[in-house]
């Protein structure tokens, strides 16, 4: 074994270098490089929920409960997946308006109350200072067993009591740690890298006493668990005796609540955050951390049990110096003392900037009689505030430790603090997503919330312990059987904790939601309301000042609180927002004195810096007015928000349509490139004909007259089908450009028809087809148009006909009727038909050349889409549908003249 | 700070590891066998919650 010195001085070398550390992140932060700036960092400052309780005292509880100590972990582990929702929202809130703690929180929340920002740091307090004599509870007593001096009262020489000289030694510490600059607004970024160095001591040093103990003092896991249920102990690895599954799942829900609100967690996780996307990692992250800490507490636990030691919470330290390995004693007392320290440093931190800001500052700056708001430097006497609070609260927390600490395990005293600090949990929650949650309701609910904790376990610890009547407990209050401490309304069987959450939250839960709906919330509550819950929506647009002052009195007032160096600070960052500096003398407008009131919100607290400034700004009034502009800036944003979906969805809609004209436009392009192909085609034919037989003609002047009539015949026909496919093409074009020239005039469909039948007849005959005239009126059926170009229209629709007949028994017909307004002319036979798929597709340009080239019927593939286009031009529509002969029945109509002129016409 | 999709990736996990770690799975896990199986079963869950939040926050979307 070490002798005491050795013991001494590895402990002061280790305190020594956490100094260093901090130091250094220090000094890296003021050279502007920010080293905690990591989410890894952040994720182990966050492990500073690991205290001696985790270290020492879930073994503790292990050995005696077997796994009870688990859902001190798994809540978090829940906890840490609402971190990207819950901690984000809290994180952004506390960013925007300078929050300093937990407690400054719920004060600016609920209206910048100085009375819940005072009941918060009270609750904070009575959680926190049991807290920390469990702390010290665990470093006195495992710095006896390493002294030497046994596992009860260790007392030094001089009959000093070890205890005392620790609490001292923490609090000089945590002065040092957490006070160290003059200025009161500094973050502690040494400290948040200490910590992390400690996250990573605590570990690796739990974990290495863990491999010992399971792989060298037994040979794994399953050798322990062997032992165990051979010894008799298989309980440890059960539900533990006397819980149930409702105790199991409320220990579980406050672990996990109280991740938002311990001091301590709040002041790593969101004041000492310089980076909120860090929260994406920490949300696996600390899950993890809490996950591998833990591994090793079961076998350690059952190897103590196994082994016999008594004091559980001490299994840790007595397992590896009773297998003879002090220096992994050593390293375990390290790694205690890392988990202790931690935990006091950033919890006394937390705790001295709440009672200085929001107990101590706001009691002094209404003190008249000492005109602080006159003393030109407050900075200091914030410094030595929060100095003497650390101290003060390490003397109290040694005095809990002497007076009641003996008597309970460090995981009961952690578990009593816990309960404590969850009644701030309702306020903290339902403040940040619930407009309507109100000061009343806040008051009403903490209040009523610790008052119940006070009745369901502090009142039956003090009965326990003598200082109260005992019969209490089975009497209950004004010796009613309902009132059981242990047992409110009757409500048996539970864990004292688990009873006392459950009460506890639900009165300050009912209590808070009561009260704030039945009272109403003052103009700066609802303000604060609307600011805090809409944080996402609302950031930047806090204009909530409105009154008179001057520059020079708020630059006063930074100077008195947060020194000269700061203060300049905030003009030159002012002066970078707005472009220009202001003047002393200028008058400063409402973005300014927000700026100000921030800054000495993170010297004082929000409910001090509101009443500081407003002591400068003259005639501030928060009025309904203020509010309802408020309320208007944040209709418009979600007026702004409506339109924006709007025209999104519009624009949605418009690229739906463009992809879709897109698509068209490329179908078009193809159908360009088949009907150059299919012309190029077109004209090749007839050309490369007429040339081989003209050819044959030249070089055979012998030839028969029958054969040279025959070939010029052909040579004759291909020069008609070159000239009709140029023709076609022409007119398309001409029509396309608009440079046809149409020779409008009153037109007799009947005309058109009869001439068109006289056109073809020639074809049908040839075919061998009839040509039926149809239906016709016994008047002129008069349009406006241009006659040859109608004519072109029915001949061309007649070709088409006789090109689909049957070579046997083919008809086509053509006539004019009459519907409504207009004349139809309608051109059937008896051909095979279109069918429905192609009903719109035939009247594209070349559409026959975008099908198969092979087998397509003879033409050129743009006399319908003429047709088609010259209807249109006077008015009318061309379609198709079955035909009372069996085949197409093409019918086009065109707007018929009125009927004076019809009968003008045929006089 | 995370979208929709892991948003509600994110809250399934929860709702997940609220079943795992609470009755009634519990108890199935603490009555299996001749007992002593919750710790084991209640530390594999607690990894798969852990697996599958590092999944949802850490998975990067290909847009």
């Amino acid at each position: 074994m070490f002798s005491p010195w050795f013991i001494v001085a590895a402990a002061a070398a280790y305190l020594g270098l956490l100094f260093v550390i901090a130091s250094y992140g220090d000094r890296r932060a003021h050279e502007g490089r920010q080293l905690i700036d990591n989410p890894l960092v952040y994720t182990l400052s966050m492990a500073v929920y690991c205290t001696s309780w985790t270290f020492y005292g879930s073994v503790g509880l292990a050995s005696e409960a077997g796994i009870a100590f688990l859902p001190t972990y798994l809540g978090p582990t829940l906890a840490a997946l609402l971190f990207p929702f819950v901690l984000h929202k809290i994180l952004r809130i506390a960013k925007t308006y300078s929050i300093t703690s937990v407690a400054d929180f719920l004060a600016a929340r609920y209206g910048k109350s100085t009375a819940l920002g005072g009941i918060a740091t009270a609750v904070a307090m009575i959680a926190g200072i049991p807290y920390i004599a469990l702390q010290l509870k665990a470093l006195s007593a495992s710095a006896n067993v390493m002294l030497g001096l046994g596992d009860g009262e260790g007392i030094l020489p001089f009959g000093i009591d070890s205890g005392f000289v620790i609490a001292i030694v923490m609090a000089v510490f945590a002065i040092l740690f957490g006070t160290r600059h003059i200025d009161a607004t500094e973050t502690h970024q040494g400290m948040v890298l200490a910590i992390a160095f400690e996250s990573i001591v605590k570990l690796t040093t739990f974990i290495a006493v863990g491999i010992f103990v399971t792989f060298f003092l037994y040979d794994g896991f399953d050798s322990i668990i062997q032992a165990t249920r051979a010894a008799g102990h298989g309980d440890l690895l059960l539900m533990p005796e006397g819980w149930n599954y409702f105790d199991w799942f409320l220990m579980i829900l406050l672990a996990g609540s109280v991740v938002f609100v311990l001091p301590r967690q709040f002041q790593v996780a969101v004041i000492e955050n310089v980076d909120e996307r860090h929260i994406r990692t920490a949300t696996w992250a600390f899950p993890t951390y809490l996950l591998l800490i833990n591994i090793f507490v079961i076998p350690i636990a059952l190897a103590g049990r196994l082994g016999g030691i008594e004091n559980g919470d001490l299994i840790v330290l007595f397992l590896p110096l009773e297998a003879a390995a002090p220096w992994l004693a050593l390293v375990v007392f390290i790694g205690g003392l890392s988990a202790a320290t931690a935990m006091i440093i950033v919890s006394t931190v937390a705790l001295s900037t709440m009672i200085s800001n929001d107990v101590v500052m706001p009691v002094l700056l209404r003190v008249e009689a000492l005109q602080l708001t006159r003393r030109r430097h407050l900075s200091r006497l914030v410094i030595t505030i929060r100095r003497a609070s650390i101290l003060l609260l390490l003397v109290l927390a040694y005095i809990f430790f002497q007076a009641v600490g003996a008597g309970y395990g460090l995981v009961g005293i952690g578990l009593i603090a816990f309960a404590a600090v969850a009644q701030l949990v309702p306020a903290l929650v339902l403040g940040i997503f619930w407009r309507d949650a109100n000061l009343v309701g806040a008051l009403a609910g903490l209040t009523a919330g610790i008052a119940v904790w006070g009745v369901t376990l502090i009142v039956p610890a003090l009965a326990k312990t003598g200082v109260i009547d005992p019969a209490i407990l089975v009497d209950g209050f004004l010796g009613s059987p309902l009132l059981r401490p242990e047992a409110l309304f009757g409500l048996d069987g539970l864990q004292p904790v688990s009873h006392a959450l459950f009460w506890s939250i639900t009165v300050n839960l009912l209590l808070l939601v009561g009260g704030s709906l039945l009272f109403q919330q003052d103009n700066l509550q609802r303000l604060q309301a609307l600011l805090f819950v809409n944080i996402f929506e609302r950031e930047g647009t806090t204009r909530i000042w409105r009154g008179d002052t001057r520059v020079a009195e708020l630059h006063e007032l930074l100077l008195r609180f947060i020194g000269r160096e700061q203060a300049e600070h905030v003009l030159a960052t002012d002066a970078y927002r707005r472009g220009h500096r202001l003047a002393m003398e200028e008058r400063a407008d409402a973005e300014f004195v927000q700026l100000v009131e921030r800054h000495v919100a993170r010297a004082i607290g929000a409910a001090s810096a509101r009443a500081m400034v407003a002591s400068v700004v003259r005639g501030e009034v928060i009025g309904p007015d203020d509010i309802l502009e408020i309320l208007d800036e944040a209709s418009q944003v979600i007026e702004y928000s409506h339109q924006l979906e709007e025209r999104s969805r519009a624009l949605e809609q418009a690229g739906a349509e463009l992809k879709q004209i897109n698509e068209r436009l490329r179908q078009l392009d193809r159908m360009k490139d088949d009907f150059l192909a299919t012309v190029s085609h077109e004209l090749r034919t007839p050309l490369t004909s007429i040339r081989s037989f003209s050819e044959i003609l030249i070089d055979n002047p012998d030839l028969e007259l029958e054969e040279r009539k025959e070939f010029l015949g052909i040579v004759v026909r291909e020069s008609e089908r070159l000239t009709r496919l140029i023709n076609n093409v022409l007119d398309l074009s001409k029509i396309e450009s608009g440079s046809m020239d149409w020779h409008v005039r009153d037109v007799d469909l009947v005309a058109v028809i009869d001439e068109a039948m006289a056109a073809t007849r020639g074809l049908a005959s040839e075919l061998g087809a009839t040509l039926e005239r149809g239906a016709v009126p016994d008047q002129p059926a008069l349009v406006r148009g241009d006659h040859d170009r109608l004519v072109q229209v029915a001949v061309n629709l007649l070709g088409n006909a006789f090109k689909f007949v049957p070579a046997k028994g083919g008809i086509a017909r053509i006539g004019v009727t009459r519907d409504g307004a207009d004349w139809v002319v309608g051109v059937e036979d008896n051909g095979p038909g279109v069918s429905l798929q192609y009903r719109d597709a035939i009247f594209e340009k070349f559409h026959q050349a975008s099908e198969s080239l092979k087998d397509r019927p003879k033409g050129t593939g743009l006399g319908l889409t003429i047709c088609q286009q010259i209807v249109s031009h006077f008015g009318g529509r061309i379609w198709v549908e079955d035909a009372p002969l069996g085949g197409a029945c093409f019918r086009f109509r065109l707007p018929a003249l009125p009927a004076a002129q019809t009968r003008a016409a045929a006089e | 700070m995370i979208d929709g999709r892991r948003r509600r990736y994110l809250l399934a996990t929860l709702i997940l590891a609220l079943l795992l770690f609470n009755a009634p799975l519990a108890i199935v896990a603490d009555g299996l066998g001749e007992g002593g199986y919750l710790p084991l079963y209640l530390f594999l869950g607690w990894t798969l919650v852990i697996l599958l939040a590092c999944l949802v926050m850490q998975w990067r979307a290909k847009s």
